[in-house]
């Protein structure tokens, strides 16, 4: 089970029409989709990649193994630009 | 168009400009307190918002071994430009190795800068300083600096934030010719109380290109006010548009000025995400955390609180400027917050 954490340094901003994550560390942005930002905010109420995943899949109605692919590729791409990090026991 | 005062020289500054009773500057060296000051009353419209609680700045000048740099011991923080960052304690240091540092204190308002003052020093690394130090301890205390000009008329508030280069200073003069009341032409402060966000200048004074400003008769003075380091010159558009400046702005409007080469000049509506992702290079965000967070909350209701768009000065800005921006800001949606 692997635990996501995100970078207290960055600032999610949720407008209508997109969501930019700001990193104050480097004052780098990044824009975020419908679907990245509601994963970006799950991961405030959910740190554990699993269940993550199955509150993707239970939102948009896709099986779970499918929502775990893209929860993971998300989680790697923020991983990589220090947006979050992860634990794993 | 506000009324005219003679075409004669006039003073690019306001030297009778006071400073408030709350700041003080303490800087053992004569010529260097002169030209401090010299540039605090240049600030004077922004520094009138920071008080009352107490502002003190404290000026040393050394040799480059002398100025000091990080101490031991501090977190460092990310750096802002090209400066490095640190925290000790309740200090944030701004730190040029050699050349220069800031240490704040904004709790208690106090900032203390060293700097080399060496034949071959920068000619604006102390007004740089000076800045640094002020615009800190503004965010602070809830204002928030922003890249913009910034007009109003009718009730209604124009923003245009953007780099040097994009217009902002030839659009200004051509709004304030038209009527329009300003801030400022090149940055502002934004300001969140209990009611809407607004705005207020943190320096009046614009440098304008000569070129521009000697197609209107009434700049025809231009020559006469002494060149600024990039052949600009300084001139408070108060002194030749009585009755021009606004003591603060709602905004209404975002637009974010593009000079293009096309024929025609246009507006072009962008999407709220588009205009907060513009707004960020245009604001001096500070390294501590909690303060810049409050900073992209005030950006983002900035955009929720107003119509974004693009607006492209094209060839035919330059040929008719006051006749092309009457154009285009009549084309702006008339009930601005409909959407």
């Amino acid at each position: 089970m692997t635990r996501v954490i995100r970078n207290p340094a960055v600032v999610c901003t949720d407008l209508d029409d997109g969501a930019v994550l700001l990193d104050l560390d480097t004052t780098a942005y990044y824009s975020l989709n419908r679907t990245a930002v509601g994963i970006w905010k799950l991961i405030g109420d959910e740190p554990m990649v699993e269940a993550i995943a199955a509150r993707v899949a239970e939102k948009y109605d896709v099986d779970h193994e499918r929502a775990l692919a893209s929860v993971k590729r998300l989680i790697a791409a923020l991983e990589h630009e220090k947006l979050i990090r992860t634990e794993s026991p | 168009m506000p009324a005219l005062v003679s075409a004669g020289r006039v003073s690019p500054v306001h030297p009778e400009a006071e400073l408030p009773g709350w700041l003080s500057l303490v800087c053992a060296e004569p010529a260097a307190r002169r030209s401090v000051e010299r540039y605090l009353r240049y600030l004077a419209p922004g520094i009138a918002h920071l008080g009352p609680d107490p502002v003190r700045l404290v000026l040393e000048i050394a040799a480059p071994d002398d100025v000091p740099g990080i101490a031991p011991g501090a977190v460092t923080l990310p750096s802002r430009g090209r400066y490095r960052v640190a925290r000790l304690d309740n200090h944030l240091v701004y730190s040029i190795d050699r050349q220069a540092l800031v240490r704040l204190d904004p709790a208690a308002g106090i900032a203390s800068i060293w700097f080399s003052n060496t034949p071959n020093a920068e000619s604006d690394l102390v007004p740089g300083l000076v800045s640094l130090a002020l615009l800190e301890l503004a965010s602070h205390r809830g204002l928030f600096g922003l890249h913009a000009a910034a007009v109003a008329r009718d009730g209604l508030g124009y923003l245009l934030p953007g780099a040097s280069g994009s217009g902002k200073t030839s659009l200004c003069l051509t709004l304030v010719r038209e009527g329009f009341h300003y801030l400022s032409d090149d940055f502002i402060l934004m300001t969140e109380g209990t009611g809407d966000l607004r705005c207020v200048p943190f320096f009046r004074t614009s440098n304008l290109d000569v070129a521009w400003a000697e197609r209107f008769p009434e700049l025809s003075f231009i020559h006469d006010l002494p060149p600024l380091v990039h052949g600009k010159r300084m001139l408070d558009l108060e002194r030749c548009y009585p009755g021009s400046h606004a003591a603060a702005v709602r905004p209404t409007y975002l637009l974010f000025p593009t000079i293009v080469a096309h024929a025609e000049s246009a507006v072009r509506r962008i999407t709220r995400h588009d205009a907060f992702c513009r707004l960020l290079p245009e604001s001096r965000v500070s390294a501590d955390v909690r303060t810049a967070t409050a900073h992209v909350r005030t950006l983002e209701r900035l955009v929720r609180q107003c119509e974004t768009f693009e607006l492209h000065h094209g060839r035919d800005f330059l040929r008719a400027p006051t006749e092309t921006l009457r154009g285009l800001l009549e084309s702006l949606p008339r009930d601005p917050g409909g959407r």
